[in-house]
Parts: C-alpha cells; sequence; structure tokens
C-alpha cells in the first residue's frame, strides 16, 4: 500500500500489524427473574461479543397443570382455572372454555349474553395491548411514560369491569349458558364514556411512540421472521398478521357473532417488531370500532341465561376444538367428553407457547439489547405458557 | 401497512362428511392409506390413520395443492386407558380454510412416532410437551428433553393412571374424607389425635434419609397411588352410573364403594415415619365440619332445594365464624 500527496511525493509505507486476538464466547443467563423477561422465564444466550451465537429458553416455571386439574373437576367447575392462565384477558379465555362446554353439550346462548360476551371480550382485548404499550415501552426506553399513560386508560377498562362483575382481574363472570348476572343498568353509557377516552388514549401513545426517533432506530428491522417461518412456528395473533398474513379467527373461521360487524385487519409488510407494534395499535382502533357497532345494536333487555339448564351437565360423548382469537393470538380449547360430569380431556391451546417458541431464529445474529426488545414484541404471559 | 376487509365469511362448518368433504379430498390423495372419518361436535372432520403414516400423511398434506396444511395449530394425546394412547394433530389450511384433525392411535407403554419437527417447527415444543406428558418417543426429534417439567421427572402426568389423588395426599389434602361416607369425629378424639401430630417432628427431607428410609418412602408412595388408584375407579365407576357425588345420600341398593377403611388407613406402617397429614403451622386444629344438608335435584323439588341450601350457607358462616374465633385465640 503507497500513498501519495497531491503533489506526487511517495510517503512511507505505513506498517500494518495484524493479529490474531482469540474471542471467546460467553454464556449470558437472563432470568429466570429478571424485569426483562415479563416473569419468570429463562434464556441462556450465548454472545461473541455483542452478537448473539445461540439462545436457549428455559419455561416452566409456572407449571401448574391446569389441564389435569381440569380434568378432575366438573365441567363447570374448572372455569377459575381460564382467569389464571391469561391473566391480562381473562375474558376471553373463558369465552374459549364456555364456548367449548355449551357446543360440546349442546346449550343455547341468549343473544344478550352473547353481546355482553363480546363487548367484555373486546374490551379485554384494548385492555391486554394497552398493558403491551407499556411494557414493551419499558422496553425500549420509556421507563416510567409508557407505562403510566396506558395504566391511565387500563383504570378505566377495569373500573367498567369492576362494575359488571365485582373483580379487577379475575372475572370468573361467565357461565355455561349465559353470564352469572346482568350487567349494571348503566353498562353501555358507562361503556361509551370509556371509549371516548379509550381513543383519546390511543392517540396519546400513537404520539408519543410511533415517529419517535429513538423508537423507530430500536424497533425497525429487529427480530425480523418471514411468513413462512411464522406459519411454521405455529405462531398466531397479531405476531402473524405482522409478518403480512392475514390471518384473524374471527374473520377466518368466524364464531359467535363477529359476522355481525364491519371492521378491517391490519397487516404488516416487514415482520419486524415495529410492525408489530403498529399492528397491535391499529387493532386497538378496530376494536373501538367493533365495540361501537355492538353496544349499538345490543338488545336492551332479555334473558341471559337460558330458561333450562340442567343441574349436571352430563354431554353426550364426544370431543371438539374451539378455538378463537385472543388478543395473543388463537387461544384453543380441545376437550373430549365422555359421557359423565367430569372432562376426560381438557387441553388448552396457548398462542403465547407457541409464539414464544419462536424467539430462538429471531434473536440469533442480532445485538443482544435486541434480543430484550423482541422478546417484549411478543407479549407473553407466563401463566399461559406454562398452564 | 396494508389492511383487508372482514367482509370475507367462511364456509358453515357442521355438515356431514359426504362427497366432497375433506375426507374424500384425503382419500383421494392417499389411496393406500385406511381412512377413518367422522365429525366432531363443532363440525371438523376428525381422520384416523395408522400411527405410522403420520409423517407421510403430514408431509404430502402440507405439500399437496389441494389440501395445503400449512398450519399445524395443535398438538396433543388423549389417554384412553385400555385402548391406548390416541394423538391427535389439528391442521389448517390458511389460503384454502380449511380445518381437520389427524388421530392415530399408539400404545400406552413404549409407544414410537416418527416426529415431524422437520415439517412443521412448531411440533418442536408440541412433541416435547407430548412426550413427557404422555411418554410417547418421537423418532428424530431434535432436542428430547422435558419442557414443562423439571429435568429429573420421568413420570407422565397426564396419564390416566396417574391419578391426582396421591399428589393431594402428599400435600396434606385428607383425600378419604372428600370422597367417602362418614359421620363428623368426636370433638375430644380430635383434640387427642391433634396433639400428638403437632408435636410431631417435621418430616425428613428426601435428600437426608438412608437408603432403608428411602425404600419405606417408597412403598409407602407405591401404596397411596395403589389406593388412589382404586378409588378413581370406584368415582369413575360411579359418574357413569349417574350416582350422586360422593358425600351426598347414596341411593337405595348401591353398594358402598370398596374404599379401605379409615382406621386401615392411619395403621399403614408408614404413618409414624411420614404422616399423610403433616401440621402446615402452629395453629389449633380446625372444629370438626357440621353434617351439610345433601341439595335435592332442581327438577324433582325446587322448595327443598332452596331451603337445603340456605341452611348449608347458614352452616358454612356458622363454620367460618368459629374458625375465624379459633384463630384469633378465643
Amino acid at each position: 500500500m503507497v500513498q501519495r500527496t497531491f503533489e506526487g511525493e511517495v510517503l512511507t509505507e505505513p506498517v500494518v500489524v495484524e493479529r490474531e486476538f482469540e474471542t471467546v464466547d460467553m454464556n449470558i443467563n437472563i432470568g429466570p427473574q429478571h424485569p426483562a423477561t415479563h416473569g419468570v422465564f429463562r434464556m441462556v444466550l450465548t454472545v461473541d461479543g455483542e452478537i448473539v451465537k445461540d439462545a436457549i429458553p428455559y419455561i416452566g416455571y409456572m407449571h401448574r397443570g391446569g389441564e389435569k386439574l381440569s380434568e378432575n373437576l366438573d365441567y363447570r367447575g374448572a372455569l377459575g382455572y381460564q382467569d389464571r392462565t391469561d391473566y391480562l384477558a381473562a375474558f376471553n379465555s373463558e369465552w374459549v372454555y364456555v364456548n367449548a362446554v355449551e357446543r360440546l353439550a349442546g346449550v343455547e346462548i341468549p343473544e344478550r349474553a352473547e353481546y355482553v360476551r363480546l363487548i367484555l371480550a373486546e374490551f379485554n382485548r384494548l385492555l391486554s395491548h394497552f398493558m403491551f404499550m407499556g411494557a414493551f415501552g419499558t422496553d425500549v426506553g420509556y421507563f416510567g411514560t409508557a407505562f403510566t399513560w396506558t395504566f391511565k386508560e387500563r383504570e378505566r377498562i377495569q373500573d367498567l369491569f369492576e362494575a359488571v362483575c365485582g373483580d379487577r382481574i379475575m372475572y370468573n363472570y361467565f357461565r355455561v349458558g349465559g353470564l352469572a348476572w346482568d350487567p349494571h343498568e348503566t353498562f353501555v353509557e358507562d361503556s361509551h364514556w370509556v371509549l371516548d377516552q379509550v381513543e383519546t388514549g390511543i392517540g396519546d401513545v400513537d404520539e408519543l411512540m410511533t415517529d419517535n426517533e429513538v423508537f423507530v432506530a430500536r424497533c425497525r428491522d429487529v427480530g425480523v421472521m418471514s411468513a413462512e417461518d411464522a406459519i411454521s412456528f405455529g405462531v398466531t395473533g397479531p405476531m402473524l398478521r405482522a409478518s403480512g398474513v392475514p390471518f384473524d379467527l374471527r374473520v377466518d373461521e368466524p364464531y359467535s357473532i363477529y359476522d355481525r360487524f364491519h371492521w378491517e385487519i391490519p397487516v404488516g409488510e416487514r415482520g419486524d417488531v415495529y410492525d408489530r407494534y403498529l399492528v397491535r395499535l391499529e387493532e386497538m382502533r378496530q376494536s373501538v370500532t367493533i365495540l361501537r357497532q355492538a353496544l349499538d345494536q345490543m338488545p336492551t333487555s332479555g334473558p341471559i341465561m337460558p330458561e333450562r339448564m340442567p343441574a349436571r351437565l352430563r354431554p353426550e360423548p364426544g370431543e371438539i376444538y374451539m378455538r378463537q382469537e385472543n388478543p395473543r393470538g388463537e387461544y384453543g380449547i380441545y376437550m373430549v367428553s365422555d359421557g359423565t360430569d367430569q372432562p376426560w380431556r381438557v387441553k388448552m391451546r396457548s398462542p403465547c407457547f407457541h409464539n414464544l417458541s419462536s424467539l430462538k431464529p429471531q434473536v440469533i445474529g442480532g445485538y443482544l439489547a435486541d434480543a430484550v426488545v423482541a422478546l417484549g414484541s411478543i407479549d407473553i404471559v407466563l401463566c399461559e405458557v406454562d398452564r | 401497512m396494508t389492511t383487508r376487509s372482514s367482509s370475507v365469511t367462511a364456509e358453515p362448518a357442521g355438515s356431514e362428511p359426504g362427497p366432497g368433504s375433506i375426507a374424500d379430498l384425503y382419500r383421494e390423495v392417499f389411496p393406500l392409506i385406511s381412512i377413518d372419518a367422522a365429525l366432531d361436535k363443532g363440525g371438523d372432520v376428525a381422520l384416523t390413520i395408522p400411527s405410522d403414516a403420520i409423517h407421510e400423511v403430514l408431509e404430502r398434506g402440507r405439500s399437496d395443492e389441494r389440501l395445503q396444511m400449512n398450519l399445524l395449530r395443535n398438538q396433543t394425546a388423549v389417554d384412553w386407558e385400555d385402548r391406548g394412547l390416541e394423538l391427535v394433530y389439528h391442521l389448517y389450511s390458511i389460503p384454502l380454510r380449511q380445518a381437520v384433525a389427524i388421530k392415530a392411535w399408539v400404545p400406552t407403554e413404549g409407544a414410537v412416532v416418527e416426529s415431524v419437527a422437520d415439517l412443521y417447527q412448531m411440533a418442536d415444543w408440541a412433541e416435547r410437551e407430548c412426550r413427557e406428558m404422555f411418554g410417547i418417543e418421537f423418532i428424530g426429534h431434535p432436542d428430547p428433553r422435558n419442557l414443562l417439567l423439571d429435568e429429573d421427572i420421568d413420570i407422565h402426568p397426564l396419564r390416566k393412571s396417574h391419578p391426582l389423588a396421591p399428589i393431594e395426599m402428599e400435600q396434606g389434602v385428607d383425600v378419604e374424607f372428600f370422597t367417602k361416607q362418614h359421620p363428623p369425629p368426636e370433638p375430644e378424639e380430635e383434640a387427642e389425635e391433634a396433639a400428638p401430630a403437632a408435636a410431631a417432628p417435621t418430616r425428613k427431607r428426601v435428600e437426608d434419609m438412608t437408603e432403608a428410609e428411602r425404600e419405606e418412602r417408597r412403598a409407602e408412595q407405591a401404596e397411596r397411588v395403589a389406593r388412589a388408584r382404586e378409588l378413581a375407579k370406584v368415582r369413575r365407576a360411579e359418574r357413569l352410573a349417574g350416582a350422586p357425588p360422593a358425600g351426598g345420600p347414596r341411593p337405595e341398593g348401591a353398594a358402598p364403594p370398596p374404599t379401605p377403611a379409615p382406621a386401615a388407613a392411619t395403621e399403614a406402617p408408614s404413618a409414624e415415619t411420614a404422616p399423610s397429614a403433616p401440621p402446615r403451622d402452629d395453629r389449633p386444629p380446625a372444629p370438626p365440619p357440621p353434617e351439610l344438608p345433601s341439595i335435592p335435584d332442581a327438577e324433582e323439588d325446587p322448595e327443598g332445594r332452596a331451603a337445603a341450601q340456605a341452611e348449608r350457607v347458614r352452616l358454612g358462616r356458622e363454620l367460618a365464624a368459629a374458625r375465624r374465633a379459633q384463630l384469633r385465640g378465643e
């Protein structure tokens, strides 16, 4: 290598010494008790400098055997376990369970109960996505701000839930056949008021995060997953839609009364963390649209339980795989009846479980700090992963 | 970001698996494999195939243009005791919007199935869970370790031969009390029995035990498991016959379940070394539960049902008040 000045004068050749540095891979253990893991989750990352070369996730710290316990209770008694799988979307999980039992036993549900269930489940989707915005914002760097802003909105929705069923997290309000009791008298007006507030709150989150330069820099092209990979891993929900697959069970396998409303499914293009955030943000707006239509259509009075319900449910032998769109993806209950008053087999298909299994290819090759962002974008609830 | 309208609806489920259904499609694609089709309660078609054909059916079902089953949404098994285990794969085709369940029978002990983790990466974790919960070995699985359970555990908890009762006994629940009809014990006897139990030393940790003690503990656990299995069988037979739950009045003519007498349980050799219900703290023993009136069926006797429920609530409140008073030391 020869360097010359403009005048053509030859300078002395710089001395280049090449040295082989011996680099050693290092294992970094994150969790099980770590704020960035959103629960009791542990992963061991092998890093070369700051680049992640391998990731081994460990789950099961919260395994309580909910399936086995449900098989040893009668059909109505096991409902409480559903609140304790996905505690951020308890209404949605309860709904899948009671729907599975109802279809298995052939129970017809009154229309008003169906509307109330749908409204509460969509409110719960908002609640869960607000939680994601707050927790994910904290992962990315909005210490405090994102959490306080989103929890302000969460409080309003939780107050509504408390007025309806008396509880803020573990509702246990749905029943096989309908609801435990009628919602309070001003349910519709209260819901409209909460929706007005929440719409403003969604706009606040949008303004706070979407166009922020640091936020975009942390999220763009991080944790990219192709559509083929996502489908192969069984990823569902907003993560799958962020990868460009417009798959939503509310439309593709319509259940309940979702075919009465008109709304749109947001779909991402790149399949990175930023798209997952955008899809969830748009989903919240679409949930508000659904809720407004449902509140307008809901019958003002009517029964919330069938007139006659058997004292003890004994469905005919048979099986069902009931699946619905939860905030995190496809939540399924595979239930087998043997003709007795206890289910012979209950399998909970947890969306987080399969979404989390796709973490490894997302973080390999990226920076260590991006691994935390990719994990946060999955929106895991470890109680649901471990069941 | 693009959006898609929600106005498109899928075809209604619930038709018979007649001509044109997905069962016929599968029979067309796999003419050499015997396929039994059945409808489940949700209107989905379930196909039962031989267990050695699972990999082939899933592989070609994924690539064939008529099926395109690209999403393996759920994988699990069902323990049918004498008939063996039933493996279940729930598949879905996102482009064609069709769902199907593929089932296969395998024996309970020593079941070996070809892994499908090379086709669907989702099966990696699902098969690990299925393996630890049911004891099915998946040949060709990249990482056959325990997933949800501890690494050292080699029992298979979701099998029906692993009843819940011994676990509850281990945790201090008196299972026989809840499964058997018996009069409430006298208060004086209760106090006498409770005093030595409270004074007994806490149970030895397994690591500190000698080999003989461990042997004894194993024998004791085996005995408990056998007893719990017996109980589970009796209760299941009762439920199948439509009998009222244990604890309620037994219909005349029905034989009482052959459960071991409570006296035999207390005389078991294990009672001294490891009491089945160790005292959890030094609180005084709870007052004996009152005899609860049985609740008649709503269709037969609605007034009597309401009265019995009110009586139960009153007794429960009294009991709770007594327990609170006792805890406060009054």
